[in-house]
């Protein structure tokens, strides 16, 4: 389903990765690994289209990404390393923002149930700035039970270190979530130092570029 | 649409829960103004002389102070890669955030400096023509203000460097800005310049966002 | 045919093809830019007669109008190799745009200092809000910004890209800032004669004119050049090409 062809990356001048190429069916999780600053985050950010890759061919479904933006756009759900919500938003509201994105509207009673589901339902009303680092990562984990009950198209999640200040509960409700993803034959492109707990994973070592 | 719709309804919530970043500049403006008399001297025909000019400049900076940060947050949290992996096109939503910048961050500034610049002794005809020449000229300003936000995101010093980008691309709108009160005050005609400011303004809104989009695109990865 | 031609320009930007075309032109601009400045500027100096109007001091414009030009042509220059870098990715442009904005700040600041200069004997003062040299110090600004949000990114690549969005920003606004100036000028015109109003020159000063004018514009290549050439050697400073130069092995280009 997605294929990932010779792709070559620079950043500052200098070439970080130079011809990757690996492919992901449905219902397979591939886990980057490799030591820091070796490009794994960056060929995420590639992979998602936020930065131009020097080279290197992407295709989705046996299509080129760029023979439907749109489409893909809607195929794909991003989770950054760093945070996306605001300090003055609520749990709520950044799930409801990040859904109107998708052109979706969610009702409360749905957003509560995916809140509930990674306990986060008792500061649901409460500002993301007052939350603790682990609390607003679980805001995302809520992003990601939503992903699953109502964005039927959004098949390839790419998660950029999901595991960073959660606690062992939270944890293995990711990998909870990884499960059901790949069970709906989602594709799951991940960073990760921590070990996944997962059956089936494939991993991948990125090396330095010369 | 609907995409517009609800990314303008969520700037609007973000500015109206963070009032202090949209009253500081107007603050900073009447600061601004009341220094003016100290610094030239009280004459009340000095002062009149140069009030629209003073509101003007006031305003420039004003704008640049609230301007300057517009998609810091938006950087620093991760949203602006969100808005870039919507389906809906990122220029639609990047114009979203511009037109609740206008109207919560902008529209407040534009309307206090007439006032202003009643406050130094501008007659209340000249500041009428003050406000229009103000409110046309201000989608220009915006879109030069956001482009400025937009290229220096990023980068440690953007407060100090984008005002710097910014100010002398502004020079028209300055130029035919001030220059309206002036000639309307001598009893001239000012339709032409109010032409040329919607123009500059129609003409930043055609081109502005598809440049601050490209300058944002630039940012994706930190 | 097309794809030829991208294959031929990819080739001639590619960076030891192009250090080594500069190499080979460098010389020839150098001497050629030397030989029209000098010859132009002994036809202005010491050949053209004097000016009854304003005197000796109108020689000035041996500099002067050059400079000016310049400070234009670079800009359009510099706007249009950014152009080329963002839209078929030629990093020889992005670098071409980087060292022509220095060059162009300083043909743009000796046009402000020699403009103030010549005002000096004629308006009695170095500065007047004259509609040209405001022009001009707006333009230097534009320059500045250029170099100083290029510098400011570290990411050279997306240094060159918005630096390239701003001088393309720019150069759609040039003409409009110096309409909006010209304006603004007629609008103040007080008892000040404009500088190059009112007297036409003569053809005995024309032709040491054109000359330091195609003098600059050679300086200007041969600066470009140069300079594009030790920054390729400072991105490249790793690569086999550069190393096989530096060991005295001089690879034939």
């Amino acid at each position: 389903m997605l294929n990932v062809a010779q792709l070559s990356l620079g950043r500052g001048g200098r070439l970080i990765q130079q011809d990757l190429s690996f492919s992901l069916q449905a219902g397979e999780v591939l886990q980057l690994l490799g030591p820091n600053g070796v490009g794994k985050s960056t060929v995420l950010h590639a992979v998602a289209g936020l930065l131009e890759a020097d080279a290197g061919e992407l295709h989705w479904q046996a299509q080129p990404i760029e023979a439907d933006l749109e489409a893909w756009h809607r195929s794909l759900f991003f989770l950054p390393h760093k945070l996306p919500a605001h300090p003055v938003l609520t749990p709520v509201e950044v799930l409801r923002d990040s859904l109107a994105l998708k052109g979706l509207k969610p009702s409360l009673s749905q957003i509560d149930e995916a809140l509930l589901a990674v306990d986060l339902l008792d500061q649901a009303e409460q500002a993301a700035g007052s939350l603790s680092a682990g609390q607003q990562r679980r805001i995302w984990l809520a992003r990601l039970v939503l992903s699953l009950r109502m964005l039927q198209s959004e098949l390839l999640w790419l998660l950029d270190e999901p595991l960073t200040s959660l606690d062992k509960q939270a944890q293995s409700l990711v990998f909870d979530l990884l499960k059901q993803h790949v069970a709906r034959g989602g594709l799951v492109l991940l960073t990760s130092h921590q070990t996944v707990e997962l059956d089936g994973l494939r991993t991948l070592t990125l090396e330095v570029a010369e | 649409m609907n995409a517009f719709l609800a990314s303008f309804e969520r700037e609007c919530r973000i500015a109206w829960r963070q009032k202090m970043d949209v009253l500081n500049p107007l603050i900073f403006m009447a600061i601004i103004i009341s220094l003016a008399p100290l610094a030239l001297e009280p004459s009340p025909r000095l002062l009149a002389e140069v009030a629209a000019g003073f509101a003007w400049l006031a305003l420039l900076l004003g704008a640049q102070l609230t301007g300057s940060a517009l998609f810091a947050d938006d950087w620093r949290t991760g949203w602006l890669k969100q808005i870039f992996l919507s389906p809906s096109p990122a220029t639609v939503l990047v114009l979203a955030r511009l037109a609740a910048w206008w109207l919560l961050g902008f529209l407040p500034l534009v309307l206090l400096s007439p006032l202003a610049a009643m406050m130094l002794g501008l007659p209340s005809a000249s500041a009428m023509a003050l406000l229009l020449a103000l409110l046309l000229a201000s989608p220009a300003l915006l879109i030069f203000t956001a482009l400025g936000a937009a290229l220096t995101l990023g980068i440690g010093r953007a407060a100090a460097l984008a005002p710097l980008l910014v100010l002398p691309l502004l020079v028209p709108l300055l130029i035919f800005g001030a220059g309206i009160v002036r000639l309307h005050a001598d009893g001239l005609p000012v339709d032409g310049q109010y032409w040329l400011l919607a123009a500059l303004s129609m003409l930043s809104i055609t081109l502005g966002p598809l440049a601050v989009t490209a300058a944002l695109r630039l940012q994706l990865v930190d | 045919m097309a794809s030829r031609f991208w294959t031929w320009l990819h080739k001639k930007g590619s960076p030891p093809v192009f250090y080594g075309m500069a190499e080979r032109w460098s010389p020839w601009l150098g001497w050629a830019s030397l030989a029209a400045l000098v010859v132009g500027l002994y036809g202005g100096l010491v050949l053209a007669p004097t000016d009854y109007q304003q005197g000796e001091s109108y020689r000035i414009i041996y500099i002067h109008v050059p400079a000016a030009w310049m400070s234009l042509f670079v800009y359009m220059f510099m706007a249009s190799m950014a152009a080329v870098g963002i839209i078929w990715r030629l990093k020889i442009a992005d670098t071409m745009a980087l060292v022509a904005a220095p060059i162009g700040a300083m043909f743009t600041a000796l046009a402000l200092a020699t403009g103030s200069i010549w005002g000096k004997p004629t308006w009695g003062t170095w500065w007047v809000w004259d509609a040209r040299l405001t022009s001009e110090l707006i333009l230097l600004f534009l320059y500045l910004g250029y170099i100083a949000l290029y510098n400011a990114m570290e990411d050279e690549r997306t240094a060159a890209r918005a630096a390239g969005i701003l001088a393309l920003v720019g150069v759609v606004n040039i003409p409009i800032i110096h309409f909006s100036v010209e304006w603004w000028h007629s609008l103040h015109q007080g008892p000040l004669l404009d500088l190059k109003k009112g007297w036409s020159l003569q053809p005995e000063m024309v032709w040491p004119l054109l000359t330091t004018m195609a003098g600059f514009q050679l300086l200007f290549f041969w600066a470009l050049f140069r300079r594009s050439q030790t920054v390729v050697l400072l991105k490249e400073a790793r690569s086999k090409w550069v190393g096989a130069m530096l060991s005295g092995d001089r690879p034939r280009f």
